[in-house]
């Protein structure tokens, strides 16, 4: 009964590595390129515990499930530092203007003055990947929503939010740097760690200069070094045709 | 009179001496339903249950947001209290920081219809829909609804009218208004002069007098 249902949930899931059953529900795990990614979902079902690897059952024994299961509910049960509830068009543009944008992440961020999406494409600001010195440093930005909200940032794999389903969402930012999107019509929940990267871009709106102001961090690649996002020297990589 | 304050909503000791006179009136002796005494006592109820809505929405509040909140929604549901649909929409309901105690009598009595209500998060337009009745303590949830509808098909619409097209930034881009450089022209020139100091490029515009 249950093995066409395992079959189809494992199939149904293309980006997945891993798939673990325990207790009624399923766990996705994204594969090599979509490892910031985890999918849960409900299939009661299923009765036995599981786990499948490239479709492939696995052995491993009962507290296995039990300990793997604990640990992904403890991802996506933490406290919350923001939320938001995007409607299904709003999902849908975010996903069409990655693609028409480039864009290899998003970062989400609120404020005094509301909650914002920002593109960008953090290839741009890594000397080494930067092939043609005129790629523009760019930066796009959106605002979701007007209401002011506590200050909170939070950034995403572009490839990953794409397999998110064009649908309203509730997202959690996490305290533990996980995004928790829950579809509550089906109860499906998409965990999306943040992978930390900086956005090549700080865009500002200055009330006194009553300007959009703009700095670019320097392309050097001391900034994939996450431990700090200070240059170690100031020299800039930069000449006229960037500016 | 004493007034015993819960956390949410005020009890008073009239209480007590009220379901012993709905008690004691409610049938009279010679069988009869007295009207007024049990209109009164179902109107009573009616509205403890509208003060335990909202109790329940200051409690969700409470606890939104806080670690274990996902744990509390599967547990409900588990031990038969509240069903994770019903919690969704007091989940909704809490989020949206319009609706308020204070404000439960303009607001409608179901909690199916206030789900609806909470998806309005725009203050303007919630403000406005409670000033003309369109939301009111006797909103029906199909005209809610629809209303709720007719907002996001606006938005919806403008979210189609978006065009996402790449706007290049420079890398460091200020814009003085000729008056706010003539009258700090000496602090911007020096903090500029510091920043090529520090290796920064830096382009002026055509216009700047820098004498």
């Amino acid at each position: 009964m249950s093995k066409p249902v395992i079959k189809s949930i494992v199939e149904e899931h293309p980006f997945s590595e891993m798939v673990l059953f325990e207790n009624g529900k399923y766990i996705v795990f994204g594969n090599t390129q979509y490892s910031d990614l985890v999918k849960i979902g409900k299939c009661p079902k299923v009765k036995s515990n599981s786990l499948y690897l490239n479709g492939k059952i696995q052995d491993l024994s009962g507290s296995g499930y039990e300990g793997l299961y604990k640990q992904i509910h403890e991802l996506y049960d933490p406290s919350l530092i923001g939320s938001l509830r995007i409607q299904s068009y709003q999902v849908k543009f975010i996903q069409k203007t990655i693609k028409i944008f480039g864009a290899t992440h998003v970062k989400f961020y609120g404020n005094e003055d509301g909650i914002f999406v920002n593109f960008f494409d953090v290839l741009r600001s890594i000397s080494e990947a930067r092939m043609n010195r005129k790629h523009e440093t760019r930066l796009l930005f959106h605002q979701l929503k007007n209401q002011p909200v506590n200050s909170f940032e939070m950034t995403f794999n572009s490839g990953s939010f794409s397999l998110l389903p064009p649908k309203s969402l509730h997202i959690g930012f996490g305290d533990n740097k996980v995004g928790i999107f829950t579809d509550d019509e089906s109860d499906e929940v998409y965990l999306l760690r943040d992978p930390e990267v900086i956005q090549p871009v700080i865009h500002t709106f200055n009330d006194r200069l009553g300007q959009d102001i703009s700095f670019s961090l320097p392309s050097n690649p001391s900034l994939l070094n996450l431990g700090t996002n200070q240059p170690e020297n100031l020299e800039l990589e930069s000449d006229l045709e960037d500016f | 009179m004493v007034e015993f304050k819960s956390n949410f909503v005020v009890v008073t000791a009239n209480e007590y001496q009220w379901s012993k006179k709905v008690a004691n009136e409610l049938i009279l002796s010679n069988n009869e339903i007295n009207i007024d005494v049990a209109c009164e006592a179902i109107g009573h109820e009616w509205k403890t249950t509208i003060n335990a809505m909202f109790n329940i929405v200051e409690l969700i509040r409470k606890v939104d947001g806080k670690k274990g909140f996902r744990e509390l929604q599967e547990e409900l549901d588990k031990r038969g209290i509240m069903k994770r649909s019903v919690f969704v929409m007091f989940k909704s309901i809490a989020e949206n920081h319009l609706i308020q105690t204070n404000i439960k009598d303009k607001l409608p009595t179901s909690y199916n219809t206030l789900y609806y209500v909470a998806k309005i998060e725009d203050v303007e337009v919630f403000e406005s829909a409670l000033k003309d009745g369109t939301i009111s303590s006797d909103s029906k949830l199909e005209d809610i609804k629809n209303f709720v509808n007719s907002l996001y098909r606006e938005e919806k619409d403008e979210y189609g009218s978006i065009k996402p097209s790449a706007k290049t930034i420079n890398l460091a881009s200020i814009k003085v208004s000729p008056s706010d450089f003539r009258k700090n022209k000496s602090a911007i020139l020096s903090h500029l002069q510091h920043l090529e100091q520090l290796g920064v490029v830096i382009k002026l515009g055509k216009d700047v007098d820098k004498k």
